[in-house]
């Protein structure tokens, strides 16, 4: 229904959608293992010149390789396209055909990283995250990855159908979507929201607000109805 | 059928198949579950498909889509075969990755070795010009770096080896990466090493330190500029095909790019790791004469030459 959502077809015919995630909670998520690369980084540093004396440069060396070049890496491929940061924004990567991301398209989208950090602060990754309907930085691109969200949007089943109303007029099946929704969405948006959502949706009833609103959920309940 | 009889039907079976999808991992399910999953798959989908013909409510195609997402991700989620196919990929996959884009592997190594040697060939007549390149303070600190043989020495190898691992592969990697800015950016960083290596060891040889130069970097010389050739190769092969995407778009033609280019990746990497390997433990050791380190590096060179145009010929491809 939203025109950001990327259509996969599958081998079964059917089609799912996938809602990429856009530039704030991927920035978010950026930052969030930033602060745990630079943590993991210091307490190397701290370890390895306390407890290791001569040897500690190798440890160093080779662990601000694997934090630099492996961390992304190993834990999109190992934990279902999250690291860290994208499990707490509940975000992952997956490959084009919605399927968890792979090894190699992993390493490409991580090692383009360097092009998309450029000139500073990954602006050249959030300009085409910004650009591209489908939200994808540089390295999504040549990789064929998407960031997308873990899990969908609202959901909403059990309903009330006692005080169900037949709708008076024919309306095409958006217009029947656009109800179900509005009545489905109500206890996430404000008052105020409610109201002139309600306003706009049911133009052809009259009556305060809060009447529009009960005759729309009645409306709704009708289209969803049945025996439960 | 209206929407809550649907429901009602059908909401033990997807109660019971999220539960089953939540842990995400299709080795954690039991022999039985296991033998389930792509049944309960095929009828989730054909619930999802029946939600969207029959027009139900958004919250309920939000939830089915969910199932069977996450369905579709457990049952095709492809496991690595990497690690398995190692073998293959040395004995085969990566010298014929190489073969296969040798027009670009030729212009990375022109673009790299051609102001290397006209920087070397160039000082040797007038040593002057290595200070156009190498600021005098710096040429002083290298001076002094290859001045006796026991400098190098006083680092512990081990320590040497993992800054290699840092230094080296993080340039060819960003190598490769920088392509994307329509090859230039690999292109820049080709000559800028080949002119500065050029540079260090025509000022080096002039001022009379040749001797301990050389032979240090002749035994990792082979395995490491092969590998800033490859690096540049693959960065210039997506910079190309950005520029000139053929019959593709251009959003195909990178893909496709980015995936022939992976074993040459995959490949300069490991070059890099045997080279850092041979710089740290052999190179600044001095157990052989001059004349078996020449002739162990120029045994090298041969060795590679000969394993990226030979290896792997009359092998079926794997396609």
């Amino acid at each position: 229904m939203l025109d950001t959502r990327i259509k996969v077809q599958t081998p079964e015919g059917i089609e799912l959608a996938l809602s990429p995630a856009g530039l704030l909670p991927r920035c978010l998520a950026r930052l969030i293992d930033t602060a745990l690369k630079a943590a993991v980084y210091l307490l190397l540093l701290l370890i390895a010149n306390l407890l290791l004396g001569d040897i500690a440069p190798v440890f160093i060396y080779l662990g601000a390789f694997a934090i630099y070049w492996l961390y992304d890496l190993l834990f999109e491929t190992r934990n279902n396209g999250r690291t860290p940061g994208k499990a707490v924004m509940g975000i992952r990567v997956v490959n084009s055909n919605g399927a968890p991301v792979t090894l190699s398209t992993s390493v490409i989208r991580n090692l383009l990283r360097v092009v998309d950090f450029l000139p500073l602060m990954y602006l050249l990754g959030a300009a085409s995250t910004l650009l591209t309907h489908t939200f994808q930085r540089l390295g999504d691109i040549v990789a064929g990855t998407y960031v997308v969200y873990a899990h969908g949007d609202h959901e909403m089943l059990s309903r009330d159908n006692r005080m169900e109303k037949p709708l008076p007029l024919s309306l095409r099946a958006v217009d029947h979507q656009a109800i179900m929704l509005f009545d489905e969405r109500i206890s996430a948006l404000s008052e105020e929201r409610v109201n002139e959502i309600a306003g706009l949706l049911g133009g052809h009833i009259s009556g305060t607000p809060a009447e529009i609103r009960a005759q729309l959920q009645a409306h709704a309940r009708w289209l969803t109805g049945g025996s439960a | 059928m209206k929407q809550n009889d649907f429901i009602a039907t059908h909401n033990d079976f997807w109660n019971e198949l999220e539960q089953i999808l939540q842990t995400g991992n299709i080795n954690s399910l039991g022999k039985e579950q296991r033998r389930q999953l792509p049944h309960s798959y095929r009828r989730v989908c054909h619930h999802l498909s029946l939600a969207q013909l029959r027009n139900y409510s958004p919250a309920l195609q939000n939830r089915l889509n969910r199932i069977a997402l996450q369905g579709h991700q457990l049952f095709y989620a492809r496991k690595s075969r990497f690690l398995q196919d190692a073998g293959r990929f040395f004995a085969v996959d990566f010298p014929r990755s190489v073969r296969a884009h040798k027009y670009y592997v030729l212009v990375s190594a022109l673009v790299f070795f051609g102001p290397l040697i006209a920087l070397l060939v160039a000082i040797t007549n007038d040593p002057t010009i290595a200070y156009a390149v190498i600021d005098p303070e710096t040429a002083e600190v290298y001076k002094e770096m290859y001045g006796e043989r026991g400098t190098i020495k006083d680092e512990t190898a081990v320590g040497m080896f993992g800054y290699y691992i840092w230094n080296n592969v993080s340039i060819a990697l960003r190598t490769f990466a920088m392509g994307l800015v329509f090859g230039l950016g690999a292109i820049f960083i080709l000559l800028f090493n080949g002119t500065y290596i050029g540079a260090v060891a025509g000022l080096l040889t002039t001022a009379g330190l040749g001797n301990n130069f050389w032979p240090f970097v002749a035994g990792h010389g082979a395995f490491e500029l092969t590998a800033i050739v490859l690096a540049g190769a693959s960065g210039m092969k997506i910079g190309f095909a950005l520029l000139i995407p053929g019959l593709n778009s251009r959003r195909q033609a990178l893909k496709n790019a980015a995936q022939a280019a992976l074993p040459m990746i995959y490949g300069f990497v490991m070059l890099l790791i045997l080279a850092a390997a041979i710089e740290a433990f052999w190179s600044p050791n001095a157990w052989f004469s001059n004349l078996t380190r020449y002739a162990i590096g120029v045994t090298l060179w041969v060795l590679v030459i000969a394993y990226l145009l030979f290896g792997g010929r009359g092998q079926e491809s794997r396609g």
